[in-house]
């Protein structure tokens, strides 16, 4: 009887200390996290103008009210709505042409071995080096920056593809063939099957990728988009202006991978 | 009794060995053939073309003109003189965004807490498309060196930073017990035990970051610049320069190309206890 | 010949404990949950110096968490860990730790992995480097110093892994399923060896196993832990004379008698553990161990 109650007795201290560390810690963390983006926002408003110069920093309240006039005049939907068309189908063109691209070369490693120094050639230039070149094909429309996003996207989704292909263990392909699968089976039911869960993680990754380069593209020349609106406010010197479109930028960046996590994660259980 | 005759066991050992060695060989002569192949096609075919007016020479230009282009750029200087600026706003962003990265992850990895309250910021910052902050940078540090500096480093920094935290956090914990019962100081942890094992997520890092950081540069050189290899490519836009423009972007590659080599070799030492596990590590 | 007593004070310690668990209980709370569970309850324990002591029992009963505690790295929620007499307060230096995995650093040789803790404790190069070679020419690891540990068997890890420990010449050693990982011949090379350093030296050692034999093999006794809460069943003196062989153990006189006692008791817990893991599989299958 005694040590049953000596057991409870244990088995209490145990959970309150749990209880008690856990609660300290919640607190100092989620206190110290909300104080810290406090004590920024608020030294920013009252330290900008006397020891920022606010031309070059503006400040929160400033920020807000070009988000504001923004969304007011309307010229906030408009641009985003262009940024995130031209992010959409450069992501589309980009994640297609790779996982098709990683498909054929992932099952063929002999002509894979073949390009692969072409491959290595073109993974080296710097993605945003061939804005320029697409603007003196493709214009200053909407094209270059579907194609730009996409070759931003490509390589991310290329290199999972194929690491994805060689993955996939060569037991599971004996273990198939024994079965009796055919080429087409085995390509379709085993192989790309398998490399799916790779091939997720580029694809996930690379929605950024997209943003990033239909913004490039924007910067190098264009009349709208949000990327338009920061280097359009950084030209006129509105330093408000540029906080408040990258602000959005960023928020549109946040939701995205909000929405992904979500999806990615209702797809886990599936690509295993 | 050294009767000359092979077993039969040697005769197998001695056909595997030669077939391996011939379908080795195969393969490498194919593959290199259809290389050359490759090669030949994709510049003879560009050339041909573009000489048929297949392709329209005004916007793809051809091979022998980019590569006079490239000459004539080289000849007059003026190929090194821009590339002199892209390498300083790399090489300088590069090394104190590393430097920076390390020590942040360093310093931030000490203790639990100051790490918990900083890391949403942090990945809110890594998930803020850096090279949208472009132009706030040149609003702020002109048009010189040193937004191009700037936007390099940020560019290089939270990779690195990031992997070596996940290198320093993936320690075994196991081995950090074993150790403090040895009587290690916390010194004694990080320099002999936290430090090498997240050493080469670090250069892995470094090696991925080599193109962003440099793609940062460029940016900065398209937003405002009076020189560099992106200023030049820039430039060429009005004059429709293709040629001119192609053969920056070669040299780019090439310099992306020769700073990955660079770091191989660093790589291949640090791992270099990893030899039993596989060569292609 | 196998006494039997019914705890670990026993037939009044003939030598002083130099470990000493009283009356230890040690609870968790599994994480993301407020339920609280218990691993060790009223574990009383007292190891003389010198001595060979094996801890076996069914997965979940607590036995790491029996060698953590003497480590100094956690502590109980109840009851007292001596060691030496004095309470464990904090990491505990004087003992020993060899873990399940060998835990060798990748990019340290054999050599510069044995030397880890006198490099540690300032030792000059030299005499670290005299020390080392000895031991690693004693478990037939001479020639092997500049490999990497990638480039080792198994079995030479951890041997690699066991003079790592031992060099620094602690009072104690506490070993957790150090041969788990490893194929039925190697681990019966690795226990000879054991043997035999042990046999020099006489060092105390604490040795957690779920194998019977490896245990009685090994061991001065065996402590039996029942099924999580992890309390002490019996203590086995097994009486078995040295230096033994461990090759032949099972023709060793007494050897069948302490067998049989131990698998009675060990085939209840783990008869009691299934039971109980069957039972509430839905709820929270993971132990409890740390």
């Amino acid at each position: 009887m005694e040590a049953l109650a000596h057991r409870e007795h244990v088995l209490e201290r145990a959970v309150d200390e749990h209880r008690r560390r856990g609660r300290r810690d919640f607190w100092t963390l989620y206190l110290s996290r909300l104080a810290l983006l406090l004590v920024f926002l608020l030294a920013w408003q009252v330290l900008s103008g006397v020891l920022l110069d606010p031309y070059f920093f503006s400040r929160p309240s400033l920020i807000w009210d070009q988000v504001v006039l923004l969304v007011q005049s309307g010229r906030f939907a408009d641009n985003v709505l262009l940024t995130v068309e031209e992010a959409f189908f450069g992501y589309l063109l980009g994640a297609a042409t790779a996982t098709v691209a990683a498909a054929v070369l992932g099952l063929l490693p002999r002509a894979y071995a073949i390009v692969e120094p072409f491959l290595l050639a073109v993974y080296s230039i710097p993605s945003v080096a061939i804005g320029p070149l697409l603007i003196v094909w493709l214009g200053i429309g909407i094209n270059s920056k579907v194609v730009l996003a996409a070759y931003f996207v490509f390589f991310v989704v290329f290199m999972n593809g194929v690491s994805g292909v060689r993955s996939v263990p060569r037991g599971w392909i004996d273990v198939a063939r024994v079965m009796g699968a055919g080429r087409g089976q085995l390509v379709t039911k085993i192989i790309l099957r398998g490399a799916a869960p790779h091939l997720m993680t580029g694809l996930r990754t690379s929605v950024p990728q997209a943003v990033i380069g239909a913004i490039v593209g924007e910067f190098i020349s264009s009349q709208r988009g949000i990327g338009f609106l920061i280097s359009d406010a950084s030209a006129r010197y509105n330093t408000a202006g540029v906080f408040a479109a990258i602000s959005i930028l960023s928020l549109l960046v946040l939701v995205m991978a909000i929405l992904l996590n979500g999806l990615s994660r209702l797809g886990a259980r599936r690509t295993g | 009794m050294a009767v000359v005759t092979l077993s039969r066991a040697d005769r197998a050992l001695q056909r595997a060995a030669e077939d391996a060695q011939r379908s080795r060989r195969s393969w490498a002569v194919s593959v290199w053939l259809g290389r050359l192949c490759l090669l030949v096609v994709l510049i003879g075919g560009w050339e041909l073309a573009a000489d048929q007016h297949l392709l329209d020479p005004t916007f793809t230009s051809k091979p022998s003109a980019i590569a006079r282009a490239w000459w004539q750029l080289a000849a007059s200087g003026s190929l090194w003189h821009h590339t002199q600026y892209t390498l300083t706003e790399f090489a300088v962003g590069f090394a104190l965004g590393a430097l920076l990265g390390v020590v942040a992850a360093c310093l931030l990895t000490l203790s639990d807490l100051p790490y918990r309250v900083l890391e949403p910021y942090l990945l809110a910052l890594y998930g803020i498309p850096k090279l949208a902050l472009g132009p706030l940078i040149v609003l702020w540090f002109g048009v010189g060196l040193l937004p191009k500096i700037v936007l390099a480093a940020m560019m290089t920094f939270f990779l690195v930073y990031m992997n070596t935290v996940v290198g320093i956090r993936s320690t075994s914990g196991d081995m950090v017990n074993v150790m403090r019962v040895m009587g290690a100081t916390r010194w004694d942890l990080y320099r002999r035990l936290v430090l090498p094992h997240a050493l080469p997520y670090t250069l892995t890092a470094l090696r991925l970051t080599i193109p962003i950081a440099i793609v940062g540069a460029i940016l900065g050189e398209f937003l405002g610049a009076t020189g560099g290899l992106g200023y030049l490519i820039y430039e060429q836009v009005t004059f429709l320069a293709v040629d001119k423009m192609m053969a920056a972007i070669a040299t780019l590659a090439a310099i992306v190309l020769v700073f990955r080599l660079l770091l191989l070799p660093l790589e291949r030492w640090v791992n270099r206890h990893d030899k039993a596990i596989g060569g292609n590590g | 010949m196998a006494r039997v007593t019914a705890n670990g004070r026993g037939d009044a310690a003939p030598r002083a404990a130099v470990v000493e668990l009283v009356s230890v209980y040690k609870a968790f709370v599994a994480g993301g949950t407020r339920q609280a569970k218990l691993a060790l309850e009223d574990v009383s324990l007292s190891v003389p110096r010198g001595e060979f002591w094996s801890i076996i029992g069914p997965s979940g009963c607590g036995k790491s968490t029996i060698l953590n505690l003497i480590a100094g790295l956690s502590a109980p929620t109840d009851g007292t860990v001596l060691y030496d007499g004095r309470v464990v307060r904090g990491v505990n230096t004087d003992v020993g730790y060899v873990t399940q995995d060998d835990n060798l650093l990748p990019w340290r040789t054999l050599q510069a992995n044995v030397e880890l803790a006198l490099e540690l404790r300032g030792v000059p190069a030299a005499q670290r480097a005299e020390r080392s070679r000895e031991l690693i020419g004693r478990v037939g690891l001479s020639g092997f110093e500049r490999h990497y540990p990638a480039e080792l068997s198994g079995g030479m890890r951890k041997r690699a892994s066991i003079i790592r420990t031992l060099i620094y010449e602690t009072p104690v050693i506490l070993m957790d399923e150090p041969f788990g990982p490893l194929d039925a011949q190697t681990r019966l090379v690795l226990q000879d060896d054991l043997l035999r350093l042990w046999e020099r030296s006489r060092r105390t050692i604490l040795f957690v196993t779920h194998d019977l034999v490896e245990a009685i093999a090994l061991s001065d006794r065996v402590v039996v832990m029942s099924a999580a809460p992890g309390r002490i069943k019996r203590v086995y003196d097994v009486g078995i004379p040295r230096p033994r062989d461990v090759f032949h153990i099972h023709g060793a006189p007494g050897f069948s008698l302490v067998y049989d006692r131990l698998w009675a008791d060990i085939s209840d817990e783990i008869a009691v553990s299934r039971r109980r893991r069957a039972g509430d599989a839905v709820e929270a299958p993971e132990a409890v161990e740390s």
